[in-house]
């Protein structure tokens, strides 16, 4: 079995010093965790809207989203009636969604990551196959980098989560920078300032 | 055969403009990792951690290793060991036999360049479509990465559009880099509604929680995995990290170097199976524990394939990532290409100046360049370079290591220098003045100035 | 403390001028120095292709002739390099352990004790500088580019009482020459390119002269200038310390 071969051959082989594991402690940069993650925004070509709470949210995606679209939202507290996914019969029929409203549970000042997992996604597929993706987050769950986010996160269960920073991008034809490669063609974030 | 770095180099070089316009765009994202890793105060102390991170857990890898598998079991994923590239492909080929798959999607892997996982099933009648977009385009030139973070470096937009209008008829010369981008997400929209299974690389995989963590911008890992009933992650056994919170070192630094984002678009953790699905990982060695046990070599398998090491080296700037002709180009490929075959890669540590650029852009610290020089001495021990290469070395440690002989050597080459027309000297003998002119001959040596004045 | 005044072969033989420069600095700061007779060379260049096995008899020439001082100071940081890292493959006897912990660039030397004795030097020209690639991520003679800390000063701290002199940075920070000892003659297309590319830069700017801590940057360069007929010159550090640039 090549399990047992790989083991047995790493024991034996692999460097005898002892190499401590280090410990965590760095000096990072702290303070205006919400000034910084707005500011990072445009850097990640996420567009950015703040709301005083979730009435207001439900405004800010009405007043960009309107018409005869097809839109899942995921957040109970935003007052948007779209597709019941539990419904679908088959995840590829959410192809050209047009909207998917998903709540991030925490967000990353330093670089503009929002954590969003499965806690809050019936299908891991929905902040992908949309077209335009709107993540929103609450002021309070801003955290500084990603020490602290995984510090944070070490107590939320979760089978699949991913930290997404604006739409998805690529710069693979000669350097140049376009938004919507395989993922959402935009993103917004709103930042919900009220925590209840 | 495979082509000499030498060779290839100097033909890359032919097309001056072209190899001027690759060392730009390199160079132009070498800055923009500047920029980034300078708006991190702590980045040195990222890099020490990150560093020690990785030595502590090679070190303990086999104890790594077990931990990872029994927490990823319990996540209710199947886990995999090949040995070698041949294994890992065998395994990967029965996994899709197993659930009828005639069609894969897959996003960015090193690893399965290095198993050359696509020819084996695409010989098995399996159709692989490689989803990442610098990757689709190289994968429809037939040509293998030139770069490891930016396979598709070499190529310029022109031939890409060339390309997309040939394979799907898209406008002939619209060379517009976000319309050949929305063709191609078209294009592959349809793959990944279609594919039968998905496979990723991992960048990191988590022991204490048999996670594994995959980083792309264009979200195309997610793409595939989410939608395909089956999804399989390769990876090396040396991406393990101990616990969750050290991916916060790593997720700050991969970016970082590679691209001068602050972080990828999408990390993606994927811990278990989508509900009623199965998620394989596969483990691959590939020589790896025998690498391990290298002295001077082990602390190349840190890396974290970011690619900065290649973006910052003047050579791989102004050669192209296919002039190296092996699975990983620039410094870390140099360095661990004669791990795997030293006579078949014993040129590659010799393509550097030492600058040790590699090393001080490094994330986690590998000593490139000094490891390059450690090459060079067991290559030149070794019985792998040509004899007449020694004799001259036999030749110059006599004139060196004696005054008396270097002496009159010297005083020879200066003469010689000053009576021979110099054509003679700069066309026939020497490469040195092909493009350079020859020293000029001084007329005393330092050290005859020295002596005569101090009498 | 005892002084020797180190020099590297290609020195010796091509480039007597930076060697006496040398000689003429330190003896205007009246430091003590000897310059002991025989000087070969380090062993570099053969190491460097892969034949260290074949140094070792240069090496033990190097000791003999520099253990009995307290301070090698060397007219090369890459040689420098050579001695402190890579003199690995013979016996570490207390000689091989003196040398190689008191071998020191005479640039970083001068800058560090004597900066402030030397000169005024008028210099009334447009310059680049460069740091050889070995001083600068070997020794951390100045602050390589790549890394994120507090920039040391390097080079041009030696420029601290040098008036008239006009400094202009290149655009690719202390990116390499293309020297690389045998690496020039080996790869010599990428040698050539990455000179050319260089001295463009420095024509771009119009820059007068490149000025270096190690002269076998220069000597790659200044091939390429003449052959190229360019208008540039190069210079030692030395040699504009000393007020005998020519
Ligand atoms: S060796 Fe270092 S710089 Fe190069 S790819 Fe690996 S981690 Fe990145």
């Amino acid at each position: 079995m090549s399990r047992k071969e790989i083991l047995e051959n790493i024991a034996k082989n692999k460097p005898s010093g002892e190499y401590k594991l280090p410990d965590l402690n760095i000096n990072t940069q702290k303070g205006k965790a919400a000034e910084k993650f707005e500011g990072i925004m445009p850097k990640v070509s996420a567009k950015f809207e703040k709301a005083k709470d979730y009435i207001a949210v439900t405004e800010v995606i009405r007043k960009h989203f309107s018409g005869d679209i097809r839109i899942v939202n995921l957040i109970e507290k935003v007052n948007i009636q779209g597709i019941d996914v539990s419904k679908l019969k088959n995840i590829k029929e959410l192809d050209l969604l047009d909207l998917a409203i998903i709540k991030g549970d925490l967000a990353v000042a330093e670089n503009g990551a929002i954590w969003v997992s499965d806690k809050n996604l019936p299908h891991r597929i929905l902040p992908f196959i949309c077209e335009n993706l709107i993540l929103v987050i609450d002021k309070k769950n801003i955290v500084n980098n990603m020490h602290e986010a995984y510090r944070l996160q070490n107590n939320l269960d979760y089978d699949y989560g991913v930290f997404i920073a604006g739409p998805s991008k690529t710069a693979d034809i000669e350097q140049s920078l376009v938004v919507g490669a395989q993922g959402p063609r935009n993103m917004m974030v709103i930042l919900v300032e009220n925590q209840d | 055969m495979r082509g000499s770095i030498k060779d290839n180099s100097e033909l890359f070089l032919k097309n001056e403009e072209r190899a001027n316009w690759h060392d730009k765009a390199l160079w132009f994202v070498r800055e923009k990792r500047d920029l980034a890793a300078k708006s991190v105060p702590e980045w040195e102390q990222l890099r020490e951690k990150a560093s020690a991170v990785k030595m502590h857990t090679l070190s303990n890898l086999d104890r790594y290793l077990i931990e990872f598998e029994e927490n990823a079991i319990k996540n209710g994923v199947k886990v995999h060991w090949a040995k070698d590239g041949k294994e890992h492909n065998r395994i990967i080929e029965e996994i899709l036999q197993s659930h009828q798959v005639k069609k894969v999607v897959k996003s960015k892997s090193m690893l399965t360049e290095e198993c050359h996982l696509n020819p084996h099933l695409e010989s098995k009648g399996i159709e692989v479509i490689d989803t990442d977009l610098g990757e689709r385009i190289i994968q429809l030139r037939k040509e293998p990465p030139s770069h490891i973070v930016m396979p598709a470096i070499h190529i310029k937009k022109e031939e890409v559009s060339e390309l997309f209008h040939e394979k799907w008829n898209t406008e002939k010369g619209n060379n517009d880099p976000v319309y050949l981008t929305y063709q191609a997400r078209l294009s592959l929209r349809k793959d990944f509604l279609t594919a039968d299974a998905a496979i990723t690389g991992v960048n990191f995989a988590v022991a204490e929680t048999g996670e594994v963590v995959v980083c792309t911008n264009e979200g195309n890992a997610d793409m595939g995995t989410h939608i395909a009933p089956l999804q399989i992650h390769s990876m090396g056994i040396e991406k393990l990290i101990p616990k969750r919170e050290h991916l916060g070192i790593f997720t700050r630094m991969l970016a970082r170097s590679a691209t001068g984002q602050h972080i990828t678009v999408y990390t993606s953790h994927f811990r278990k199976p989508k509900k009623g699905e199965e998620m394989h990982i596969v483990l691959v060695d590939n020589k790896r524990s025998e690498r391990i046990s290298r002295e001077k070599y082990w602390t190349s398998l840190k890396c974290i394939r970011c690619g900065a090491c290649m973006n910052t080296c003047p050579i791989y700037r102004r050669s192209g990532g296919h002039s190296y002709d092996a699975t990983i180009p620039g410094p870390i490929g140099s360095i661990l290409a004669p791990n795997i075959d030293t006579e078949k890669y014993s040129d590659l540590p010799f393509a550097s100046t030492l600058c040790g650029s590699c090393s001080d852009v490094c994330p986690v610290k590998i000593n490139i360049h000094e490891q390059l020089f450690f090459w060079r001495q067991d290559i030149g021990r070794s019985n792998v370079l040509p004899k007449s290469k020694k004799i001259s070395m036999k030749i110059m440690a006599g004139v060196l290591g004696n005054p008396a002989v270097y002496k009159m050597f010297g005083k020879m080459m200066r003469i010689s220098l000053k009576l021979l027309p110099s054509f003679v000297f700069e066309n026939k003998l020497n490469t040195w003045a092909k493009n350079r002119k020859m020293m000029e001959a001084p007329k005393e040596s330092f050290q005859e100035w020295y002596q005569k004045r101090k009498k | 403390m005892k002084i020797a005044l180190s020099i590297p072969c290609f020195i010796d033989q091509f480039y007597p001028q930076v060697g006496i420069a040398a000689v003429e600095l330190l003896e205007k700061l009246n430091i003590d120095f000897e310059v002991p007779k025989n000087q070969t060379c380090c062993g570099q260049p053969m190491a460097n292709s892969g034949y260290e096995d074949e140094a070792k008899k240069t090496y033990h020439h190097f000791i003999d002739l520099f253990k009995d001082y307290d301070k090698t100071v060397m007219i090369s940081g890459s040689c420098t390099h050579h001695v402190q890292h890579n003199y690995t493959n013979i016996e570490q006897t207390k000689d091989v352990k003196n040398v190689r912990n008191n071998i020191e660039d005479i640039s970083q030397f001068l800058l560090e004790h004597y900066i402030d004795e030397i000169g005024p030097v008028h210099f009334p020209h447009r310059i680049a500088l460069h740091t050889g690639c070995h001083s600068l991520r070997g020794q951390r003679f100045g602050t390589s580019s790549e890394l994120v800390t507090e920039k040391k000063t390097g080079l041009e701290g030696m420029l601290k009482h040098v008036t008239g002199v006009e400094v202009v940075p290149l655009s690719r920070p202390n990116e390499c020459c293309g020297f690389g000892g045998t690496f020039s003659v080996v790869h010599e297309a990428i040698s050539i390119k990455m000179g050319r590319d260089k001295l463009n830069d420095v024509q771009d700017k119009k820059i007068e002269y490149l000025i270096s801590n190690d002269m076998s940057c220069l000597m790659h360069l200044e091939g390429i200038i003449k052959k190229e007929n360019r208008n540039i010159k190069v210079a030692h550090i030395l040699e504009l310390l000393n007020g005998s640039i020519k």
